[in-house]
């Protein structure tokens, strides 16, 4: 199937990503040709067959692992901020998601 | 200095014995290598980061209390792939929305490696975000081959495997989602090793495609490989996939033995595509099995023709989720002067990332999106399953499947950049491995005609490292294909 230039943009836009107007026909293209190239599975017999997530899961052990409900250490507030491009004493800072009517 | 002189140049094990021996300190030996990196690095641009006087103070408390100092690998330069998360220390995933991050912990395999006194000695270049087989996809420039500077070391692992083989460091750590840490293994003549899927945990490792990626080692033996594999590998509780097994002594029980080895040969792997220098290489590597007593019988691996479809649908799809995280809230690069947070997000991202991590974002995007999840991701898992049935099947026949790492030499710098499908077809022999979860090992089988290193790729069963391991080493010691050093 063909993609055309108006999905392209809706899928930048799902990605959060900007696909500029000077790129978008050359981005198309190549995009095109790889998916004419994943459509090859199409001749692949799947019936019946069961999806893999997780390919050693039966020497892992198929029941997701817990750990007891116990407050644990973890990183002090000031570490996880060390990196913050804006920050207060304790929260990240970002621009306004919510706006005053 | 002579040759015979260059500490840089010694193994692991020879540097441990002569360390125990007190002939070099381990002061002389990461001062060596800091050397090495200084005269050799501006041109092959192997590190991004290297942590000089932390190195030189970690070696002189060694030094200080040689007694107290009973790890595997105490006092020994190891680098790191700049996908693995070192505390205090730059890490960046070799991309400019990570340019200035400053990790606040370690991954649990530098953990293993520093609790056996490891000393770190910086942080290799890689294509971006570990997206990539040539390592031209990197925010910091091409690494090159140091067999011939105009060529690519392959990748994504490239700065790790040239760090190696170029004496700058004594081993390296990579991580191998599609072949990231074989291919530059075989392009630059060192062994490199992807463990079983859940071996090693990926805790701290950036994460590219969950349930592929795998973190292991390049090194100049595969002694040496088996000494840093037991040492990162085994259970994490902060890693859910990784798998409660005990760990071998692999170091201990490598023994060259060809004799109760059965060699599976892919039909699928040795026939067009495959350039034919690298055929009469690995076809010359299994005479060698079968000359020392092994047993060699033909396998088939139906479903090989769809692997590289199953791959970069699965990759991309799980790359789209594990880096949906970076938008400039919480660490990275965050765009200024934006419009709105949504503008902010898109902008940083759009800044952040190189084309090729945009390329597969979308992808993976497309792949999962409302519509075409059934035909294409769910499409490529269920294939997926059909090619690890694929592989339990043929190790019911034999030990090891033996075949090319990749279907050239390493190509010229430039060459294959400005056509994507293309660069993903020449992954075409590793991807299998981490489809079906299994053990890879790559070492050293000859060279091109032009000069050039050709790896052969060798595979075992999930959690099998041992005969994996035991396969490759017998082939070593049986060749003298890993005494060959780059021109200097």
């Amino acid at each position: 199937m063909k993609i055309d230039e108006q999905e392209v943009k809706r899928i930048a836009k799902l990605a959060r990503l900007y696909i500029p107007d000077a790129e978008v026909a050359g981005f198309t293209r190549q995009f095109n040709e790889i998916i004419a190239y994943v459509e090859t599975l199409e001749h692949c017999g799947t019936e019946g067959v069961k999806p893999t997530a997780h390919v050693t899961l039966e020497v892992a052990g198929t029941r997701t692992p817990m750990r007891e409900d116990v407050v644990r250490k973890s990183l002090p507030a000031d570490e996880v901020l060390k990196n913050a491009p804006a920050r207060d004493e304790v929260h990240f800072r970002v621009p306004a998601i919510i706006h005053p009517l | 200095m002579t040759a015979a002189s260059d500490i840089t140049r010694l193994t692991i094990n020879q540097a441990r014995q002569a360390i125990a021996r007190r002939d070099v300190s381990v002061g002389e030996l990461n001062e060596a290598i800091l050397s090495k990196i200084k005269k050799e690095n501006p041109d092959l641009n192997a590190y991004i980061s290297v942590f000089e006087e932390e190195v030189l103070e970690r070696a002189r408390h060694i030094d200080a209390d040689p007694t107290g100092q009973t790890g595997k690998l105490s006092g020994i330069p190891i680098a790191i792939k700049d996908t693995i998360l070192t505390r205090n220390r730059r890490t960046t995933a070799c991309s400019k929305i990570l340019e200035n991050f400053i990790p606040p912990y370690s991954a649990h395999v530098i953990e293993r490696l520093e609790a056996e006194g490891a000393i770190i000695i910086g942080k290799t270049n890689c294509d971006e975000f570990a997206m990539g087989s040539s390592n031209e996809n990197s925010a910091f420039g091409t690494v090159k081959n140091p067999w011939d500077k105009t060529r690519i070391p392959g990748g994504s692992s490239g700065g790790s495997a040239v760090a190696v083989r170029a004496d700058m460091c004594l081993g390296a750590l990579g991580t191998d989602t599609g072949g990231s840490i074989r291919q530059p293994a075989s392009h630059t003549g060192c062994v490199g090793i992807k463990p079983s899927y859940g071996r090693v945990s990926r805790y701290g490792a950036i994460a590219f495609a969950s349930s592929l990626d795998q973190v292991g080692p390049l090194a100049k033996s595969v002694a040496d490989g088996a000494l840093l594999l037991e040492v990162i590998a085994g259970k994490d509780e902060r890693d859910s996939t990784s798998v409660d097994l005990p760990v071998s002594d692999y170091s201990k029980n490598l023994t060259v033995s060809f004799k109760d080895l059965t060699i599976g040969v892919p039909k699928e792997y040795l026939s067009e595509g495959l350039d034919s220098e690298i055929a009469s290489a690995v076809r010359a590597a299994i005479d060698v099995f079968k000359r020392e007593g092994a047993r060699i019988v033909d396998i088939s691996l139906p479903h090989t023709k769809y692997a590289v479809a199953v791959y970069y649908l699965i990759a991309t799809a799980e790359a789209s989720a594990n880096l949906a995280r970076y938008d400039g809230v919480k660490y990275g690069h965050r765009a200024r002067e934006t419009k709105s947070l949504l503008d902010m997000v898109c902008r940083t991202r759009t800044d952040g990332f190189g084309k090729e991590v945009k390329r597969r974002i979308m992808l993976g995007t497309f792949a999962l999106s409302s519509g075409y999840y059934d035909a294409y991701y769910r499409k490529a898992q269920t294939v997926r399953t059909l090619m690890k049935e694929d592989f339990l099947n043929a190790f019911k026949m034999c030990d090891c499947i033996v075949g090319p790492t990749a279907p050239t030499a390493a190509f010229k710098i430039g060459e294959k950049i400005d056509d994507p499908l293309q660069m993903y077809l020449s992954d075409i022999y590793t991807i299998s491995t981490n489809l079906a979860g299994a053990f890879g090992i790559v070492v050293p089988c000859g060279f091109t005609s032009g000069g050039l290193p050709i790896g052969l790729q060798i595979m075992s069963a999930p959690f099998r490292e041992e005969t994996g391991l035991r396969a490759a080493y017998s082939f070593e010691q049986a060749t003298e294909w890993h005494k060959r050093r780059p021109p200097s």
